[in-house]
């Protein structure tokens, strides 16, 4: 590792490449248990945040990637198998559940957003198990167990944004910034569809 | 009847019964609303939501059996018929009734009731009826395995001419009552078992996982409960005479103000919700029962006139005559609904603000039809993709986030990329289209401009070469484009123009809504 990063700093780092600009400091994308604004401070300060706004410089996105680069290099090639072929079918599940929620959405459809709702919440056990087999050999990848989970209680709950909508940290981005995390991790390309 | 109004369980559907939706749920208030109007509803009774929340509150059954019991009492005198005394007595359906619609979460039982049959004597429909009540009790009321049911179904029934013989459904009986002592289920030992087992069963299902999912949901207070209808059955599978069927007020898909739907010659009402049988349409239906086709017609403009809502009314029809079992607010397309509501106004029965609020509760975007535009005529196509939707839009096309920020602040910006994630969501968000080389119908670009509302056309094809984008034809940065994301289309150039084809009731719609946000401002 070129430097030494907390495990923090490392996640926000990651939050901020995935995200591209970070807007509002705060929960929208499952930060709410850290002091984002200190640690952006002391990564600007090391000069992987950009000056005028929460962006990844050059240089911290070259510092991201040889954390990953380094940090993964442990997984053996079967690990690496196992993991992106056991997510591929949950990621084909999620997609397809987004894209029934906005037909459903579109009708009005409160059946249909129920059977959504429903999917959502089997495949979070899907994901449960992913994390805890195949994903396993990356302890830290629970966390968005926890902030896709967090998402699902929302959405149950009346707050429909929380599905697909791009304001909020709903079940669609959390999951996309694991699909993503787990693409720098194996260093594959996404899937054509 | 007693003093305290919260211990009033028990209404007859008369008219003089009160259009109390959260007394009796809406499935019974529209059919006290069409007793008052006349229409025929085969008598019954409700037991109140009131009655559901003392058992769920009290956990007491005996409370709600005496109630049933009364209930049923009133209706045996009422009709002059017995329960227990087969088809010729009175035999009935138990359905549930929330306050507010809860679509295929809750239970209704039919054919309850008739108890085992004689082996002969009966009308043949009489073992039909009580095969199908076996199973769907077996199934539904009991919670024994469905596909084990189902399979002894198809191994023990045989038909003669559309009729089930009688020993058959006596060993049907027996089979089902062994899979109920097997798992350790309690068998109705009487008619009048059937009917508070089926209660049970209704008021247990306001309790099931996915009913209370549903009303977390939509925010739905759990307090509300259901009410249980129990009504006289009248048979859908009575005679060459007979059948059951759903009826439209307007064409749910287009809006149209006429009689349409369906209808399942001796067929019983769950069979057309099921699709387990194929219906004719309701024209068919009118060549050969045009009285009761026009007598349905007239009592459907009854109801939409009366509820305000496009209805969809189930009906059935016994040795040729007609009953209403269920009037309710119909399920539209968009299209339908800015139709109907528009027509609603015409005819005075809905104010402007009430139409445009109609139309909203079915899907109708108020802002769409405020800018749809289109390709204009002549403009050569480029390139092709996947439709997501979204409508036409066009704009300097950008293949860079940093870009699209910046050319956005002076003029519509078309992002294209070969794929997005989520660190493309603010150039999406500051775009007026997307277009991407790569991806599916359900790829991250495609949900996020859905969710935006903004055209998309994915899996276009091409590459980005330094300065060039290459989408079908040669671009650079800053290029004007054209998206149409209905047709999956790009065009070089601004051929976007507005749509002077769009439909005049959404012109309308648009006119009273602004009228609306100007007089509340």
């Amino acid at each position: 590792m070129p430097e030494t990063l907390t495990s923090q700093q490392f996640r926000l780092l990651r939050t901020i490449s995935f995200a591209g600009v970070l807007g509002e400091p705060g929960d929208a994308l499952g930060l709410a248990d850290c002091d984002v604004a200190a640690l952006v401070a002391e990564l600007r300060a090391a000069g992987h945040v950009e000056e005028d706004l929460i962006a990844l410089t050059d240089g911290g996105e070259a510092t991201l990637q040889t954390i990953f680069d380094e940090e993964y290099a442990r997984l053996a090639d079967d690990q690496r198998r196992v993991m992106h072929e056991a997510f591929r079918p949950l990621d084909v599940e999620v997609k397809r559940l987004a894209s029934a929620w906005q037909d459903s959405d579109a009708r009005n459809d409160w059946e249909g957003r129920l059977e959504v709702i429903e999917g959502l919440e089997e495949l979070h056990h899907g994901l449960a198990s992913y994390l805890a087999g195949p994903a396993a050999p990356v302890e830290r990848l629970d966390e968005y167990r926890r902030r896709i989970g967090a998402a699902l209680e929302r959405a149950q709950s009346g707050e429909l944004d929380f599905v697909v909508g791009v304001s909020v940290d709903s079940y669609h981005t959390a999951w996309f910034h694991l699909h993503e995390d787990l693409l720098r991790i194996l260093k594959e390309q996404r899937d054509p569809e | 009847m007693t003093a305290d109004p919260d211990r009033q369980f028990i209404v007859d559907i008369a008219p003089d019964a009160p259009q109390d939706r959260a007394l009796l749920g809406g499935k019974a208030t529209s059919l006290v609303l069409m007793t008052k109007m006349g229409a025929p509803v085969p008598p019954g009774f409700v037991l109140t939501t009131n009655a559901y929340r003392a058992w769920a509150a009290e956990g007491d059954r005996s409370v709600i059996d005496a109630a049933l019991d009364e209930g049923l009492e009133r209706l045996q005198n009422r009709t002059g018929l017995q329960i227990g005394t087969g088809v010729g007595g009175l035999v009935v359906s138990v359905r549930s009734g929330s306050p507010v619609s809860m679509p295929g979460m809750m239970e209704t039982v039919l054919n309850v009731g008739l108890g085992p049959l004689p082996a002969s004597g009966a009308e043949a429909f009489a073992y039909d009826a009580r095969a199908r009540f076996l199973l769907h009790f077996s199934d539904v009321v009991l919670g024994l395995n469905g596909a084990k049911l189902d399979s002894i179904w198809q191994e023990t029934l045989s038909r003669d001419g559309g009729h089930v013989d009688p020993q058959s459904v006596a060993e049907l009986e027996a089979s089902f009552r062994r899979e109920a002592a097997d798992a350790g289920v309690a068998w109705p030992e009487s008619p009048d078992d059937e009917i508070r087992m089926a209660a049970n069963s209704v008021m247990l299902s306001w309790e099931s996982k996915r009913a209370k999912l549903y009303r977390k949901m939509r925010k739905i207070d759990d307090g509300l409960g259901t009410a249980v209808t129990v009504q006289q059955m009248v048979f859908g599978n009575h005679d060459p005479r007979s059948g059951s069927g759903v009826a439209f007020t307007r064409d749910p898909n287009n809006g149209k103000l006429e009689l349409v739907g369906e209808f399942l010659a001796g067929g019983q009402g769950e069979e057309i919700v099921s699709g387990r049988a194929t219906p004719q349409d309701l024209e068919t239906w009118r060549a050969a029962e045009p009285e009761l086709f026009a007598r349905l017609d007239d009592y459907g403009k009854q109801l939409e006139s009366e509820e305000q809502t496009v209805q969809e009314i189930e009906f059935t029809v016994d040795a040729g005559a007609l009953y209403l079992l269920q009037s309710r607010a119909a399920k539209l397309t968009i299209r339908a609904a800015a139709r109907a509501a528009v027509e609603m106004v015409e005819a005075g029965t809905r104010t402007k603000p009430e139409a445009v609020q109609y139309a909203a509760e079915h899907g109708f975007d108020i802002g769409a039809a405020a800018s749809r535009f289109r390709v204009a005529a002549g403009a050569a196509e480029s390139a092709r993709g996947l439709a997501v939707g979204g409508g036409v839009a066009a704009g300097r096309l950008v293949a860079s986030e940093a870009r699209v920020l910046e050319l956005a602040e002076s003029g519509p910006v078309v992002f294209v990329a070969e794929e997005t994630s989520p660190k493309h969501l603010q150039a999406m968000q500051a775009s007026s289209a997307v277009v991407t080389m790569r991806g599916g119908a359900t790829s991250h670009a495609a949900v996020v401009a859905r969710e935006l509302g903004i055209p998309c056309v994915v899996g276009v094809g091409g590459h980005l070469d330094g300065e060039r984008i290459v989408l079908g034809q040669d671009f650079v940065d800053g290029d004007l484009i054209t998206v149409d994301g209905d047709a999956g289309a790009l065009y070089a150039g601004d051929h976007a123009e507005l749509d002077p084809s769009v439909p005049a009731e959404d012109l309308l719609l648009l006119e009273w809504a602004q009228s609306n946000d100007r007089s509340a401002a």
